[in-house]
């Protein structure tokens, strides 16, 4: 069970929807071991993680279509689940963005989007009303008399969409709902979620395994592994600031090192690399207590934060390696090489223009602030 | 010249001893015998024998003769379904037909189905049995009284004569076969009628008789009670109940009860057609029509053999046979007539 | 120039479309032609016959009125009954499935006479108990009545929606209820509007298997409506065909029948339209079951209630009675035997023969039948080929048959040159084949609505061949709807009465057959012996496939 991380907003917010120590076992094995995280009004809360992770039943448990086996969840302030109970899902005012989209293939579009205000017994022309409001916000005005069969996966998708922001619930639950769209409608569908949550002011419980569609969308990104929650924070932060290998290598390409800790400073610590060399880094909050000199740690520098230049360094830098280059791939807008340093390959991306080719001995460096130290639990 | 008289009548009685018996070949030449061995197999379709009979007379045909029995045994009206199916497909396997009664006998008859076979012995058969038709030659004759349930019929209540069954105790518990599926009802209401007249059948209309078209049923109703009496009660039927344990019996009335006989006829086209002919034959050979008679409880029809013990001798009671020539012209106005009655 | 793949496509569906000439439309040709002779050339007499009948009018609305009870009565059951089993965490689900497929093991006529040993007027058990009970001086319940037809029918076949039905829920996407429900709606008002819609194909292609049966069949309105003078089509006409024998009569009969079929076939084509059903797309899908709370228990405790009356009293009844020495006497110290029936049927040579008979006639055909079920499953729903109404109505179009018209299509077709199949296995074994048709294609038809043809589509550009795309990836996604409709098949094909009597020549006996036998000989301890033996072989086969495929499920 990992301890709950404080919530980091630039702003006074509210907790709409909490999850606090959420336990949940199925019959073969523990899907939710203690998950604790908060949704505040008006933000998108991404839960990341590889399949398997538990961030689909997370999402479940918050709909009230399982029940918790431990812990428990407020919504708006109220207690709507705990221990074996909760408040039934139709009765949570929340709405859920599905990855099959289960939209109802025996209805129309209309229907479908129409679905959940007649179950509220608005009259229809309010209905009406609304359900064509829905479906231009969503840029799919004249298809309301198809059937979801006569659909592109694309035009399915904001039919789903449209269906559940048309009943205005509290708390939008979206599973996995671009990952059967090819890229470029990805992309596209991406920025439109995006708008629409600031259009209209909804909040988001988004689960993926896409991290590149968690950092776009996330205001608070939660990266779940194996049951629990590994770290939650702002996007940027756990990007720069893993505090677990996992997390590091999940967030997209790193070069991680371990060693053990030389010294600690006020604000970094070095890291004695065997081969390497020391190595200075940040040190997250928190994190300094738990360091002594001698302790085995790791260390974690993004690519783009690692410099190329021509061998033979400044005398005294910081942070400088040696290595040889090994490949170049031009990427359009970057390049990327990998270096070997003698114990181990770096990735290093560069801009495009460089033009380091492979066998040339070259010299690679980082700043301090860019790169961070974790412990291993 | 006496003495030359003598020696030739003793001559002649001597071959004629030594002649082979007549169930050995059945008094059918060597040459047809042997023919029919040779063809080793004879197939019947029979809607006239009970299950035993068709096994016992199979297994002592093959005993006898090496020949063996392919038997079909299905009710008369299915055999007949078949057959004219099979015929227009020209593909009609049967050696030997054997049907429960004369108009099914007829229908044969008319559609070229069968052959004109009396075999050697046929003038031995009880004259009243043969049918008009005159081809084919009945092997067991049926007396059809009246069948009921002695568990649930107090003996004062126990009918005695036909117009008995009109009483108020067997209201509605009057189970009947249905004459317009079944040649043997059918036979059965006209010799019933021209004992005991319409008005009997009147009257049990009118009490609500249950019809049914499958003699399974019939005999279901009775045994169980849901029936008290089931008409017509099928002799070996009943007995064969009886062995079983079945609370059933049958009741003779004095004043004439309906007789039905089973027929075997030879195939036109027969694949087989001496082996046919043997097993014909055989039907009514003296020793299988005693071992009918004794050990299965079937009723010879050969004029010198003694009914079954315990069963009334065919003298003994008024044995009423059906007018088929009067049925094969009236029979859908008989069937009208009867139907007019369960009308409630 | 057609490649290679698209011979060999054409060269299947061909083939297909022989077979089902050869097997359908022939012998059904041959039925109508002799229906059309008469002693002078063609002829209409024969149907003109029919329409001057003074009884038709109340024959006919004596058979619809039963076809449409039984079907309504079977819809309802069946509908409640499957989504209690595939929806609800309800106790004893796989128990109340396999159960109910017994139903489907005996003839007709078999479950009819059962149950007027259960409530015949004066003499059935069941009333009897009733009015000791409650003190009334007349059974409360006389099964010699239309109603006590409808009732015995809608036990026997209410399987044939319960099942699809079933199978339809089991393979349908979960999280279309749960969208239903984060909308506002509750357990009821998600189950009626999403999810029994969904399965309206299923609902309606077992209706309509319902409806025709029930139109057709003997058994049932042979023992319970004729002694009460209720007819039916079926016992009117088969009536008119017993005596003298009139084949032209079957497929004058057969007609009416074959219409309704079609007239119903164009109206569940009309109702479904262009709405898809498409609910297995191929992502893996969510099978949880929604827990109900307390309400589980008298959920079951009414599945069980309808097994009970389909099963257990009528093979208890017959369990009793196979027990017994004879059938009039009640069950006593001396009318008991525990083996005396059993071990009689086993020393009968026929008995065990006709067993092994239908055992592998009955795997053989349906084995053939899914096959051809599933490519003309495959033509009508994915192919959207011109004619496929035609192909739909010619593969349901044997269960309008009543077993003797059957019979003798098939003697008329194959008995003579240059078949001569009279009297063989293998008449028997094309009758069955034929007779299996309708519930594979319909089963095939109905799980292929649901399945999404994208995937088919997906391992055809992956470079897949047709018949590879069908095997590979149709089949397994459908498996459970093909494999339900193996097992149901094999079962029913121990109810087939009618044809196999039609057909039997002495050496190619079946169980019902010799069931059938032993009760025209009025042997019923045998015929209850030899039925239990039957259910028992039937239960342990569906169990056998239900294990070994290791479903807990079995749809």
């Amino acid at each position: 069970m990992s301890d709950p991380q404080p919530l980091i907003y630039p702003e006074q917010a509210v907790a709409k929807l909490r999850l606090v120590s959420l336990v949940k076992r199925f019959a073969d094995h523990p899907a939710v071991r203690g998950v604790s995280l908060d949704v505040a009004e008006g933000h998108v809360v991404v839960l990341l993680g590889p399949s398997g992770c538990g961030k689909t039943t997370t999402l479940r448990l918050a709909a009230g279509l399982v029940h918790p086996d431990g812990g428990g969840i407020w919504l708006d302030g109220r207690e709507i689940a705990g221990p074996g109970w909760g408040v039934p899902p139709e009765r949570r005012n929340l709405a859920m963005v599905f990855q099959s989209y289960a939209l109802w293939p025996h209805k129309t579009v209309f229907e479908n989007v129409a679905y959940g205000l007649r179950v509220r017994g608005l009259p229809r022309q309010d209905v009406r009303r609304r359900v064509a409001r829905a479906l231009a916000m969503v840029h799919m005005p004249d298809l309301s008399a198809r059937y979801p069969g006569e659909l592109s996966g694309g035009q399915q998708q904001r039919v789903a969409l449209a269906r559940a922001i048309v009943v205005e619930p509290a708390i939008l639950l979206l599973d996995e709902p671009l990952s059967n769209l090819d890229a470029v409608l990805r992309d596209e569908m991406r920025a439109e979620l995006r708008l629409l949550q600031r259009e209209l002011g909804l909040t988001y419980l988004y689960v993926t395994h896409d991290q590149a569609e968690a950092m776009v969308l996330a205001d608070h990104l939660v990266v779940m592994h194996d049951g629990t929650v590994e770290q939650q924070g702002p996007p940027e932060t756990l990007y720069r600031h893993p505090r677990s290998r996992f997390v590091a290598g999940f967030l997209g390409a790193t070069n991680l090192v371990e060693g053990r800790i030389a010294r600690v400073g006020p604000d970094a610590a070095c890291l004695e690399v065997p081969g390497l060399g020391p190595l200075w880094a940040g040190v997250p909050n928190g994190l300094r207590d738990r360091l002594a000199a001698g302790a085995g740690a790791w260390l974690s520098v993004r690519p783009a934060d690692v410099t190329l230049s021509p061998a033979a360094p400044p005398p005294g830098g910081e942070n400088h390696i040696a290595g040889r280059v090994l490949h170049r791939v031009f990427l359009g807008d970057l390049a990327e090489y990998t270096v070997d340093t003698g114990s181990g390959a770096w990735k290093v991306r560069a801009h495009p223009s460089s033009a380091f080719p492979p066998g040339e001995p070259v010299s690679i460096a980082f700043p301090r602030d860019a790169a961070t130290i974790g412990l291993d639990p | 010249m006496r003495r030359i008289a003598a020696i030739r009548a003793v001559t002649a009685l001597f071959a004629l001893s030594l002649a082979p018996h007549p169930a050995a070949g059945a008094g059918l030449p060597p040459e047809l015998v042997a023919a029919a061995k040779r063809e080793g197999t004879v197939v019947i379709y029979t809607g006239g024998h009970t299950r035993e009979q068709i096994t016992e007379l199979a297994k002592r045909f093959e005993q006898e003769y090496g020949i063996k029995v392919q038997a079909t045994r299905k009710p008369t009206g299915d055999i007949l379904q078949m057959l004219a199916a099979e015929q227009k497909a020209g593909a009609v396997r049967a050696d030997v037909i054997s049907v429960a009664d004369v108009a099914a006998l007829g229908y044969l008859r008319q559609e070229g189905l069968i052959e004109k076979y009396l075999p050697p012995n046929a003038d031995q058969v009880v004259e009243s049995l043969m049918e008009p038709g005159g081809d084919s030659v009945p092997f067991t004759l049926n007396v059809l009284g009246i069948a009921y349930n002695k568990a649930k019929v107090p003996a004062d209540k126990t009918p005695k004569a036909w117009k008995d069954l009109t009483d108020p105790f067997f209201k509605g518990k009057v189970a009947h076969g249905n004459p317009a599926t079944s040649g043997t009802t059918a036979g059965f209401v006209n010799a019933v009628t021209r004992i005991a007249g319409w008005e009997l059948y009147q009257k049990l209309g009118a009490g609500g008789m249950l019809i049914q078209d499958s003699a399974t049923a019939l005999a279901q109703l009775v045994i169980t009670g849901e029936a008290l009496v089931a008409l017509p009660g099928v002799e070996p039927n009943v007995l064969d109940a009886q062995k079983r344990g079945e609370p059933l019996a049958m009741i003779y009335p004095a004043e004439g009860v309906p007789v039905n006989a089973y027929y075997v006829s030879l195939a036109r086209g027969a694949k087989n057609p001496n082996a046919a002919r043997l097993f014909v034959a055989f039907h009514i050979a003296d020793e299988t029509q005693r071992h009918l008679n004794d050990r299965l409880a079937s009723r010879a029809v050969l004029k010198h053999v003694a009914p079954p013990a315990g069963l009334p001798r065919v003298t003994d009671v008024k044995l009423v046979a059906p007018d088929f020539a009067w049925l094969a012209k009236n029979r859908k106005q008989m069937l009208e007539t009867f139907q007019g009655y369960l009308r409630k | 120039m057609p490649g290679r793949t698209e011979w060999a496509k054409l060269g299947v569906l061909g083939g297909l479309l022989a077979a089902t000439a050869l097997l359908v439309v022939y012998p059904l040709g041959r039925l109508a032609v002799e229906s059309l002779r008469g002693p002078g050339g063609w002829t209409l007499a024969h149907y003109v016959e029919l329409l001057r009948d003074p009884e038709l009018r109340q024959v006919l609305w004596n058979t619809l009125w039963i076809a449409g009870a039984t079907t309504a009565g079977s819809a309802v059951i069946g509908v409640f009954m499957g989504w209690a089993v595939a929806r609800t965490d309800m106790p004893l689900r796989g128990a109340v499935r396999t159960l109910s497929a017994l139903t489907l093991a005996s003839p007709s006529f078999l479950g009819a006479l059962a149950w007027v040993l259960l409530l015949g007027p004066r003499a059935g058990k069941l009333n009897r108990l009733l009015m000791e009970w409650l003190g009334l001086d007349r059974a409360p319940f006389d099964i010699f009545s239309p109603w006590g037809i409808v009732f015995v029918l809608t036990l026997f076949s209410y399987p044939l929606v319960f099942l699809p039905v079933a199978a339809a829920l089991d393979g349908m996407d979960a999280s279309l209820e749960d969208a239903s429900r984060l909308l506002g709606a509750g357990r009821l008002r998600t189950t009626l509007e999403i999810t029994l819609p969904l399965v309206l194909p299923a609902i309606l292609s077992g209706a309509i298997l319902v409806f025709v049966e029930a139109m057709v069949i003997f058994g049932p309105v042979a023992v319970l409506g004729v002694p009460v003078q209720f007819h039916t089509l079926a016992t009117k006409m088969l009536t008119m065909m017993r005596f003298p024998p009139r084949l032209e009569l079957a497929a004058v009969m057969t007609l009416p029948v074959v219409l309704t079929l079609a007239g119903l076939l164009a109206l569940q084509r009309l109702w479904l339209g262009r709405r898809r059903f498409t609910v297995t797309t191929g992502q893996a899908s969510r099978r949880g079951l929604p827990a109900l709370g307390w309400g589980r228990y008298p959920l079951a405790a009414a599945c069980l209630a309808v097994v009970g009356l389909a099963v257990f009293l009528p093979y208890g009844t017959l369990l009793m009675v196979s027990l017994q020495k004879s059938l009039g006497r009640p069950l006593s110290p001396e009318n008991f035997t525990l083996l005396d029936n059993y071990r009689y049927l086993f020393d009968q040579s026929a008995a065990v023969r006709a067993l092994w008979h239908s055992l592998w006639l009955s795997a053989a055909a349906v084995l053939a039948a899914l096959a051809l079920g599933l490519l003309a499953a495959w033509l009508v729903e994915r192919a959207r080929a011109r004619g496929r109404g035609l192909l739909a109505l010619l593969m349901l179009a044997p269960f309008a048959l009543p077993g003797a018209a059957l019979g003798v299509a098939l003697v008329l077709a194959f008995g003579g040159r240059p078949f001569a199949l009279a009297g063989t296995l293998t008449i028997l074994w094309l009758a069955y084949v034929v007779r299996s048709l309708p519930v594979t294609f319909a089963y095939a038809r109905g799980a292929l609505t649901q399945l999404s043809p994208d995937l088919e589509e997906a391992a055809r550009t992956l470079g897949g061949t047709w018949l590879r795309s069908l095997r590979d990836v149709t089949v397994p996604l459908i498996r459970h709807g093909l494999l339900a409709a193996a097992v149901i098949q094999f079962v029913l094909l121990f109810r087939e009465l009618g044809t196999s009597v039609f057909l039997y020549t002495g050496g190619n006996e079946v169980t019902a057959v010799v069931i059938y036998d032993f009760a025209q000989e009025a042997q019923f301890t045998l015929v209850a012996a030899f039925s239990v033996i039957v259910a028992a072989v039937n239960l342990g086969v569906v169990t056998l496939v239900r294990r070994s495929v290791g479903l807990d499920r079995w749809a």
